[in-house]
């Protein structure tokens, strides 16, 4: 153990014994394995050609900290970035939530610019509408295939149109282009999209990231001979950040309808001002107007209680077929110690360097509630990683007070430093085989920064065997996507704490959970539909306070859902009849969930090995026929009127960062204690010296 | 009896203070050193030039003060594990190949106790990973409190270096920062080359835009 953590600490040795190894060494040790391959010396340096710009602008140029781009033409005379604003309005009905982004960007130069905004949405999140406004025109965009879109968008740009694209750089990153802004002008893009509410242990919540956690692109991933470089695969994923204080400005308004009568509305983030009229939705808008966009966004609202379970199914008709969705919410059991069954848990903390600051103090936190919550039947491990992965016991020990005692030592030591290479922690975690009696669970504290997802999500499919794998998001703004995937990968849940104050409930909501599984070996059939469709199709395990939620797409002849399963053991089961249920409401956007999810599935196959070329048809005839964009699709509007002349410069927008990371608010501490420890030892051994040499009194 | 323990747990207690002390500055040292090699990949094109595998940071550009004889890579983030081994460059503030404010920061007792030095007017040059050697000359000195980040974010073209003030203060984090501007100065001169300040040879060689390029040779 001392050594791992000597080793962490003294990474300069290593590349001295690389280059102090035979000669054969220093080649297969990289002097700079960073995302690009270095090359080895002695070689001849070949630059690799960064694709031919097809843009003159790329995410992948804006660097962190980049502001503003200058025209080369023009070195000396400087302008201000443009100001953005996001103004945001959702609209929840029951399950599903449509929201609209305004984000507004202005010229406050005399020349004419473009700009990149990078920004992210709702992981569950599927766009499906662009409108750009420029004066008094409204342009309407349209989804097109991806290089189709970026080709109108480059032609539009260089005939000196105004053009917005917006692309999805990962399934929860989007970015938007804004070209040929006039001098003082200002453009509005509007986005559209509907994402799913989320529902855990009674509490409905909705979540809207308003700015980026920095990703990490591990360095030591190898590259397959032939395959093109790892950065190019993961694209352009970090936007620049602005300084404390001075990102985009943030306005949010929801419009509430649960369906159900409500107990409450809180956020976790912000200060709220609710209106609740006799009729009709709540109004919920920040108490202090426009924020900087520094953290996410949290609502969320819990219904009256209640003791029989509740049901719902949602129907929906587009494009001449049917779509339904389906909720099932357990009635809570009471807590039972008894009926409490053994586990064997496995906790992993990320301690890599974006976990520094608050992020690893709450996951210490969390992670010290998890080992006081072990009951001594329990057996346990825990795992760290940062550049590399340590576990504390070499299998799964008894939780006895002494072992227990001993890890909530070594996790208080933990520090934040180095790289996130997740997957020799996941090896470490999973590879021992999992008892076939114990309930065996993984629980996973990390703010997700990392750049494999594919190669993660395909681990744990791979070697998770008979166990659940919980993921826990720490920090203000932890990469959701990844969580929420790995978590499904892992049949299992993702909890998100969001502030050190939250440490403790939310995770206490998770043992509960995790001693509980309410129901098991669930199924859904469809009366007057063979064969039907639905999402997900591996249904999964619900825990304590989960809902059953489930997307279908349904045969002519669908009247009554069936759901079967074992709840606490015994035989359950419940029919809903589909024009009744609910009141059998009309709902809108069920189609879009469901494309939304038909692609996810898809997607998934081309992480598990499925070439994507044969699946690149199917996603892009879903996304262009329930208008929505995916990893082929791209939006763009065009303006028809040429607007500007005189050549355009770039500037990239800063993010703010988020609240809580290290990197802004202070400035960076500076001072070692070096001179003291040298002044201090030598004064010590001096005076050891002068009392040893001391004759004796007698 | 007494004293003879007392002496040999003060003399273990020294050692172990001394070994400590000189191990920040040893490996305040060595990096650099190591660093060159990433440097140079830096240069040679590679983005992300990890100097060893495990490391979150790559180097972004040098910073060069011949008279004084630094000659720094600095890193990109200005976190304690970064610090350790050269000084960073604070996320946020301007990358070293384009416009607006560089903010860089650094230890007071390694690699940035020079800043102590620095007088208005002096020349500092900084050479981006990507892009040509830039010439600044100092224009101030501030002590600031750390919560102040004004200066990080001060309008124009220029390079803001931080380090920990007092720089004779025993106790490591105190709140006051020392803060150097410096300006961009447009079409820089070459800088001099200080006898055996510089551990590399330095090649100079003048573009066609008027401004510097140095390469590095062995």
């Amino acid at each position: 153990m001392k050594f791992a953590a000597l080793f962490s600490s003294l990474p300069v040795l290593w590349p001295l014994w690389a280059s102090a190894a035979p000669p054969p060494a220093p080649a297969a040790h990289p002097a700079a394995p960073g995302a690009r391959a270095a090359p080895a010396p002695g070689q001849a340096v070949a630059v690799p050609s960064r694709a031919a710009p097809k843009t003159p602008f790329t995410p992948d140029e804006a660097h962190a900290g980049t502001l503003i781009f200058y025209d080369d033409e023009d070195d000396d005379s400087g302008w201000l970035a443009p100001e953005v604003g996001n103004d945001v309005h959702i609209q929840v009905t029951g399950m599903l939530a449509r929201a609209s982004v305004e984000q507004t960007f202005e010229n406050l130069s005399d020349q004419v610019v473009h700009a990149l905004y990078v920004f992210p949405l709702p992981e569950t999140a599927a766009v499906d509408g662009l409108t750009l406004t420029v004066g008094k025109r409204r342009i309407v965009g349209e989804i097109r295939e991806r290089e189709a879109a970026l080709k109108t968008y480059e032609q539009a740009q260089r005939q000196g149109k105004k053009a917005s694209l917006i692309e999805q750089q990962r399934p929860n990153l989007f970015s938007t282009r804004v070209a040929n802004i006039g001098p003082h002008e200002s453009v509005t893009v509007e986005l559209h999209y509907q994402q799913d509410v989320r529902y855990d242990l009674g509490v409905f919540s909705l979540e809207f990231p308003s700015t980026l956690t920095p990703r990490y692109l591990p360095g030591g991933t190898e590259n397959a001979p032939g395959s093109a470089p790892r950065a190019s695969q993961y694209g352009n994923i970090t936007p620049p950040f602005a300084l404390d204080g001075d990102g985009p400005a943030l306005q949010m308004h929801v419009s509430l309808d649960a369906g159900v009568p409500l107990q409450r509305i809180s956020s976790s983030s912000h200060r709220l001002a609710v209106k609740q009229p006799p009729r009709g939705p709540a109004q919920v808008t920040l108490e202090d107007g426009e924020v900087v966009a520094d953290r996410d966004f949290k609502l969320e609202w819990a219904p009256a209680p209640s003791n029989a379970p509740t049901s719902a199914v949602f129907e929906e008709t587009f494009d001449g077929e049917r779509y339904a969705l389906l909720m099932v919410v357990p009635p809570d059991p009471a807590l039972d110690p008894k009926g409490r069954l053994p586990r064997e848990t496995t906790f992993v903390i990320d301690t890599s360097g974006s976990m520094s600051g608050t992020s690893i103090e709450q996951a210490r936190q969390a992670l010290e509630s998890g080992l006081s919550e072990l009951d001594p039947r329990d057996r346990f491990n825990v795992v760290e990683f940062n550049s590399n992965a340590t576990r504390l016991f070499d299998e799964t020990v008894p939780a006895t007070a002494e072992n227990v005692q001993r890890a909530r030592r070594w996790v208080h030591q933990l520090q934040a430093d180095g790289g996130t290479e997740m997957l020799s922690a996941l090896d470490l975690a999973l590879t021992p085989r999992a008892p076939q009696q114990l309930l065996s669970q993984v629980v996973f504290v990390t703010d997700g920064s990392v750049g494999n997802e594919s190669d993660v999500f395909r681990y744990i499919q791979d070697h998770l065997g008979g166990r659940r794998l919980f993921t826990v998001g720490i920090g203000s703004a932890p990469n959701q996507y990844f969580m929420r995937s790995a978590a499904r990968f892992g049949r299992g849940t993702f909890t998100s704490v969001a502030s050190s104050a939250e440490v403790e409930s939310r995770m206490n909501e998770l043992w509960d959970k995790l001693s509980m599984p309410v129901m098991r070996q669930l199924g859904v059939s469809i009366d007057g539909d063979a064969h039907p469709q639905l999402w997900p199709q591996r249904l999964p395990d619900l825990y304590r306070g989960e809902p059953l939620i489930v997307v279908a797409k349904l045969g002519a002849g669908a009247t009554r859902f069936h759901v079967n399963g074992l709840r606490a053991e015994q035989p359950f089961s419940a029919d809903l009849a589909l024009d009744t249920a609910a009141g059998g409401r009309q709902e809108r956007g069920i189609h879009r969930l469901w494309a939304r999810r038909e692609i996810e599935e898809l997607m998934d196959r081309v992480t598990l090995g499925q070439s994507e070329e044969t699946l690149r048809p199917q996603v892009t005839a879903i996304a262009l026929r329930h208008h929505l964009l995916s990893q082929y699709t791209s939006l763009v509007a065009v303006d028809q009127v040429r607007s500007v002349t005189g050549p355009g410069a770039d500037t990239a927008v800063a993010n703010a960062l988020p609240a809580g990371n290290s990197m802004f608010g202070n400035m960076p501490q500076t001072a070692t204690p070096a001179p003291t420890c040298l002044l201090f030892g030598a004064a010590s051994v001096v005076a050891a010296l002068v009392l040893y040499k001391r004759p004796r009194p007698c | 009896m007494l004293r003879r323990w007392l002496c040999l747990g003060l003399l273990l207690l020294g050692l172990g203070s001394l070994a400590r002390g000189s191990w920040i500055f040893g490996k305040a040292a060595l990096a650099q050193v190591l660093l060159r090699r990433a440097w140079a990949a830096a240069r040679a094109g590679d983005e992300h030039a990890r100097p060893w595998p495990w490391a979150d940071t790559w180097p972004v550009a040098r910073l060069l003060v011949p008279a004084r004889g630094v000659d720094l890579v600095v890193l990109e983030g200005a976190t304690g594990s970064s610090l350790a081994f050269g000084p960073g460059h604070i996320a946020g503030s301007a990358s070293p190949n384009l416009p607006g404010n560089v903010a860089l920061a650094g230890h007071r007792d390694t690699h940035f106790r020079f800043l102590q030095e620095l007088q208005p007017g002096e020349p500092l040059w900084l050479e981006p990973a990507h892009g040509a050697l830039q010439r600044y000359e100092v224009e101030s000195t501030s002590i600031v409190d750390q919560r102040d980040t004004r200066l990080l974010a001060a309008p124009g073209d220029g390079l803001t270096l931080v380090t920990c003030y007092p720089f004779d203060a025993p106790v490591p984090g105190g709140p006051l920062r020392y803060v150097v501007r410096a300006r961009l100065m447009s079409g820089g001169a070459s800088p001099p080359l200080s006898s055996g300040a510089l551990a590399l040879a330095v090649r100079v060689q003048h573009t066609d835009r008027g401004q510097v390029e140095i390469g590095t040779q062995r």
